[in-house]
């Protein structure tokens, strides 16, 4: 009677103030959706569990652990010590609002200057445009100016967390093998008309359940903590498939 | 800091270690192989790395970094507590084990994450574990630790206070919402009591350091009220409202009130005006329970902040109803506007220490929510009346700075860009308290910037533009010196308002016309009252300003009469007559108020000539016969000429009707007059250009040539005559030089060869023309012999490479008085020439003079050959 282990996808949601990273996560959790605006204050998680192909084309279940964050900074007064741990970060804008856009590459960088990932140059980030239910005479970002950014982005991600550090500076990559298939994918979605929004997290959980696999590799090698054989036996823990019933 | 970063470090290294040993101990293999018995062991390991967050050197931003990390473990447990219960234990015997734990905080996580995995579990009394729980954590008292376990159980139990789509909303529907918030109150109050703790305890930290640490925790408190709001959204709408406003908000503002706490105070209200949806802050009774708290908060909480996000979330709440046509969840706007309005007063007087800057950002916010009401624009004017009213009340016990200023303006200006037409103008007419306000600013081009919105937002014709309403926009100017004399044209806008030039065909002419009048005569007498106090020269000049604006407003109402007169005849026969008289008589009696005698004549003659548009000959002859009396006092020369000039022109211009009418001798008369006052004109060009002018009076000109047939003529006899004595004059006066002598020469040429050209051939026979050549030739001669001797003279002092551009007439000409002017109109004499002495430069310009006459003649002399190849008469003429 005993439970398939399960994977722990963490994803952190971050955005301006106002450009729909609740609504988003209400959608996709709880199918619900408000037009009421709360702010959100501080960082708190949802839960919710599927089944995923994982690399190796084999079903996984995993429980995506959804990181609602606060848009606005003076509601984050404890930190972002909750980005560590992360295996995707999903980029928030709202299409009817300009500066939220531009602001995305900031929120980037600070995710990669404070999450300590051991890959900034292919960790992975999807991008969500929300709000495309309102009337295309409001919206002040095309599509053209999203693909240029995505372009911009990917091109600057292979010096990670140095990009924010170093006042944007592109440095070219020294170690170019991991710069492959980098490529962010956006999303145009509304959690108000439920466009796109399972489709979004669907790939959003690809990305993550990658990236964790990525890193529980990764972490054999490393020999830094005096421990690491200790993870060995987890790892054995999670490739058997222990199902006994 | 660096023995800091490593126990932190330390900690961090502690709490991964145990994490290994913990995950082997519970991992799915070893449980089978121990049958449970790992679990004791594991929480010895738990204990340890538990014992991190016993600790409490560090700031509260590296505690949640542990926290994060403890919290991560424990899911661990809480997983294995959660699959094996019944399997390998029982959770009762679990939580019982717990509480033989020898530490205090470890025991809570522990106990928490045990009660937690049985609140998962249908058959645990959960309501009992819940209320063990908070009890338990009454035990601890550090601000940090206790906050942080709090914050534990909320995050562990949250699931229990939403509304999630699983089968768990069957499963804790057992706990009713009123336990939940009941829950959340209490241990909203207890966390707030530590926070506040944190505040005073530990000595030896500085108040800047506590301050910052207060801050960083103040989410862990703010995560109850999520929690809230989670739970009144499981209910209904209209229940949740209920709830809220009769449960929760009155026992969480109580708490806030009674802590008298300055930052629990600010950041409390703050978030909760922020988490909760808009409808719970719109209800009445809700309102009613904030603002009775505002005034009771400590002395120095910011009331104002507070105030102005409620007021823009009620706002935000109305925008979005009404963008989903959601009519029926109507806001009652007027209830909720004087509740705030009442709020403001009884602010004013429980707090007389709050400085008005502070009611002046809520005023600021409560004029949109008056303008957001969906009410008639009279009670929008009613309820900023009010606040106005409030305002001026205020005012007077106030120093009143740039900045107060600058809001008071931001409130007035904040009333632009909505769609309420003509607002401003409203209020500025209808409310004696926004007068009141505009006229107790103190910063005078603040005043100017606000009337001049309310001036350039008014639509101009509007059908209400009443002489009472016009007194009240005026009234806004008396007093007002630095508008009268720095920005009259504001009021030139106003009288702008008064005189409509549209004909509507249907509407009463005789009363428009009658009224527009009125009002032109209120501002008559409006100005006349208010020039009294602008004696001093300069001002009068601006006085001049404003009185001529009205003069064109005048104009604009005999133009109007004149449009009238084409188009329908017939009306314009009917209308009063004397109506005209006393528009007329009132106009010459404010043009007489002009300081100005060019401005006087100027806008006299121009009177003249509206009249004559509608055939006031008497009138125009009237204002026409002022303007020559009042010709020799007190003007200059110039000035003199350029009104004899105008003169000249009117009556060239008005022939025709003169003759028409019956008035050919006045013409003849008028005519004759000005000739004479032009021929004693002192400076010979002036004179010269004006007789010249004057011989016009008697042609009719090329294009009325066919008219001539019927009533006007020339008469070239004249013509002749003054020409004659103009020649006679020049040639026999002695103080007349040679180069004005050859200047005015040229001129009568020009003139004698137009009227030759059109065929004037009676008097200005060839050989008459020939012999005015030949003079003018004879005297050229002397010019050129002066300017000779000139380059003789200056031969040495001219430098080879510049002589040609010093010496050069280009892009110059002679004005009609005898100097020189550039193309582009500056004086060139005494400016271009600063490096040659005085004397020299005379010369220089005398030169130049003489050089431009050459250059006339010899035009002239090109125009006769040129004209020659088409008429063989100036073959004739001897060049």
């Amino acid at each position: 009677m005993s439970d398939r282990r399960k994977n722990i996808l963490k994803i952190i949601i971050l955005g301006d103030s106002g450009v729909g990273k609740t609504s988003l996560i209400q959608r996709y959790v709880n199918k619900k959706y408000t037009q009421q605006y709360k702010a959100t204050i501080g960082a708190d998680f949802s839960t919710k569990e599927l089944e995923l192909e994982d690399i190796n084309g084999g079903k996984a279940t995993a429980t995506l652990q959804i990181w609602d964050t606060a848009g606005q900074e003076r509601f984050q007064s404890l930190g972002v010590a909750f980005y560590r741990g992360a295996d995707c970060c999903v980029l928030v804008y709202d299409v009817t609002n300009e500066k939220s856009f531009q602001r995305l590459k900031t929120w980037r960088d600070d995710f990669l200057l404070n999450s300590n990932v051991s890959n900034p140059e292919s960790f992975p980030f999807v991008i969500l445009g929300n709000k495309m239910d309102v009337d295309d005479s409001k919206k002040q970002v095309t599509t053209k100016q999203a693909n240029d950014l995505i372009i911009e982005l990917s091109k600057t991600s292979n010096d990670g967390a140095g990009a924010a550090t170093n006042g944007g500076v592109t440095v070219s990559a020294d170690e170019g093998s991991l710069q492959s298939n980098k490529n962010i994918p956006l999303f145009f979605t509304s959690a108000k008309g439920d466009l796109n929004v399972e489709f979004a997290f669907q790939e959003v959980a690809r990305k993550a359940l990658q990236q964790n696999q990525y890193q529980l590799s990764t972490s054999m090698f490393d020999d830094d903590e005096d421990f690491s054989n200790a993870i060995n036996i987890r790892l054995d823990g999670s490739n058997v498939d222990s199902c006994q019933c | 800091m660096s023995q800091n970063n490593s126990s932190k470090h330390d900690s961090s290294i502690i709490i991964k270690q145990q994490k290994v040993i913990i995950v082997r101990l519970l991992n799915e293999i070893s449980v089978m192989n121990n049958n449970g018995s790992n679990l004791i062991e594991s929480f010895k390991h738990f204990n340890i790395l538990l014992m991190e967050l016993k600790k409490n050197n560090d700031s509260p931003k590296e505690y949640y970094k542990l926290y994060i990390e403890v919290y991560e473990c424990l899911t661990i447990l809480l997983n294995y507590l959660k699959g094996n219960h019944l399997k390998l234990f029982h959770l009762t015997d679990i939580y019982e084990l717990i509480q033989y734990s020898n530490n205090l905080v470890p025991r809570l996580y522990l106990m928490i994450t045990c009660g937690v995995a049985m609140l998962h579990i249908d058959d645990f009394p959960h309501i009992e574990i819940l209320k063990d729980m908070i009890e338990m954590l009454n035990g601890v008292q550090n601000p940090i630790k206790g906050m942080f376990l709090r914050y534990y159980l909320l995050q562990r139990s949250k699931f229990i206070f939403k509304n999630e789509e699983s089968e768990s909303k069957e499963k804790y529907n057992n706990i009713n919402t009123e336990f939940k918030v009941d829950f959340l109150i209490a241990n909203f109050i207890e966390m707030n009591k530590l926070w506040i703790r944190l505040q005073y305890q530990g000595q030896f930290k500085e108040k800047l350091t506590k301050l910052k640490e207060r801050k960083e925790v103040e989410l862990l408190i703010g995560y109850n009220l999520v929690q809230l709001t989670e739970v009144l959204d499981t209910e209904e709408e209209k229940v949740a409202i209920v709830l809220y406003r009769e449960n929760a908000l009155p026992r969480i503002l109580k708490q806030i009130v009674s802590c008298r706490d300055i930052i629990s105070q600010e950041y409390l209200l703050d978030i909760i005006i922020h988490i909760f949806p808009e409808p719970y802050h719109s209800d009445l009774k809700s309102i009613e329970l904030y603002l009775e708290t505002f005034l009771k908060l400590s002395p120095k909480t910011n009331i104002s902040k507070n105030a102005i996000s409620l007021i823009s979330r009620i706002l935000s709440y109305g925008d979005s109803t009404r963008e989903d046509n959601l009519n029926c969840v109507d806001l009652e706007g007027e209830l909720i506007f004087s509740k705030f309005f009442m709020f403001l007063k009884l602010l004013n007087e429980e707090r007389p220490d709050l400085p008005f800057k502070e009611f002046l950002v809520v005023i600021l916010e409560l004029v949109k929510l008056v303008l957001q009401l969906k009410n008639e624009d009279d009670v929008v004017v009613t309820y900023l009346s009010q606040i106005f009213s409030f305002i001026n009340f205020k005012i007077k016990d106030y120093n009143i700075t740039e900045e107060l200023n600058f809001l008071l303006k931001k409130i007035v200006f904040s009333l632009k860009g909505m769609d309420k037409e003509n607002l401003y103008y409203k209020l500025a007419t209808e409310s004696n308290e926004f007068h009141e306000f505009i006229v107790s600013l103190n910063n005078d081009y603040i005043k100017y910037e606000i009337l001049e919105l309310i001036i350039s937002s008014t639509k101009p014709n509007i059908e209400s533009f009443s002489i009472k309403n016009l007194s009240k926009i005026l009234r806004f100017f008396e007093n007002n010196s630095y508008v009268i004399l720095q920005k009259s044209d504001l009021v030139l806008r106003c009288f702008y308002f008064i005189v409509s030039v549209k004909v509507k065909y249907n509407e009463d002419l005789e009363g428009s016309v009658n009224s527009q009048f009125e009002g032109l005569q209120f501002c008559k007498n409006w100005l006349l009252s208010i020039r009294a106090s602008f004696s001093k020269p300069e001002q009068q000049l601006k006085v001049d300003l404003l009185i001529n604006g009205l003069i064109n407003q005048y104009w604009k109402l005999v133009k109007k009469l004149s449009i009238l007169k084409i188009k329908t005849p017939k009306t314009f026969k009917n209308l009063d007559k004397t109506l005209f008289q006393q528009i007329f008589k009132s106009l010459s009696n404010l043009i007489f108020e002009l300081k100005n005698k060019k401005y006087l004549l100027t806008s006299l003659i121009l009177s003249a000539n509206m009249a004559i548009q509608i055939f006031l000959l008497d009138i125009a002859n009237d204002y026409i016969e002022s303007v020559i009396q009042q010709l020799n006092s007190g003007l200059s020369t110039n000035d003199k000429h350029d009104i004899l000039f105008l003169l000249i022109e009117y009556l060239q211009k008005e022939r025709k009707i003169y003759y028409d009418n019956n008035f050919k001798e006045k013409y003849e008369q008028l005519a004759i007059k000005l000739t004479f006052i032009s021929f004693d004109l002192s400076n010979v060009f002036l004179k010269s250009n004006c007789l010249l002018a004057c011989t016009n009076l008697w042609w009719t000109g090329v294009s009325d040539q066919c008219a001539s047939q019927q009533s006007v003529e020339n008469n070239p006899k004249r013509i002749y005559e003054v020409i004659n004595r103009l020649i006679k004059y020049i040639t026999s006066n002695n103080l007349i030089t040679n180069y004005e002598l050859c200047y005015v020469l040229l001129e009568v040429l020009n003139k004698v060869v137009y009227f030759f050209i059109h065929g004037e051939i009676e008097y200005f026979t060839i050989n008459y023309i020939n012999n005015i050549f030949k003079l003018l030739k004879n005297n050229l001669r002397f010019l050129e012999r002066e300017n000779k001797v000139f380059l003789e003279q200056q031969q040495e002092s001219f430098n080879e490479e510049n002589a040609i551009d010093q010496l050069s007439t280009e892009n110059m000409f002679l004005d009609s008085d005898g100097n020189i002017k550039m193309v582009d109109d500056c004086r060139c004499e005494g400016t271009a020439y600063k490096t040659i002495n005085i004397d020299e430069e005379k010369s220089l310009v005398a030169f130049k003079k003489n050089l431009l006459v050459f250059k006339n003649f010899e035009t002239l002399k090109e125009y006769i050959i040129d004209q020659g190849e088409v008429d063989e008469r100036f073959n004739l003429l001897n060049i």
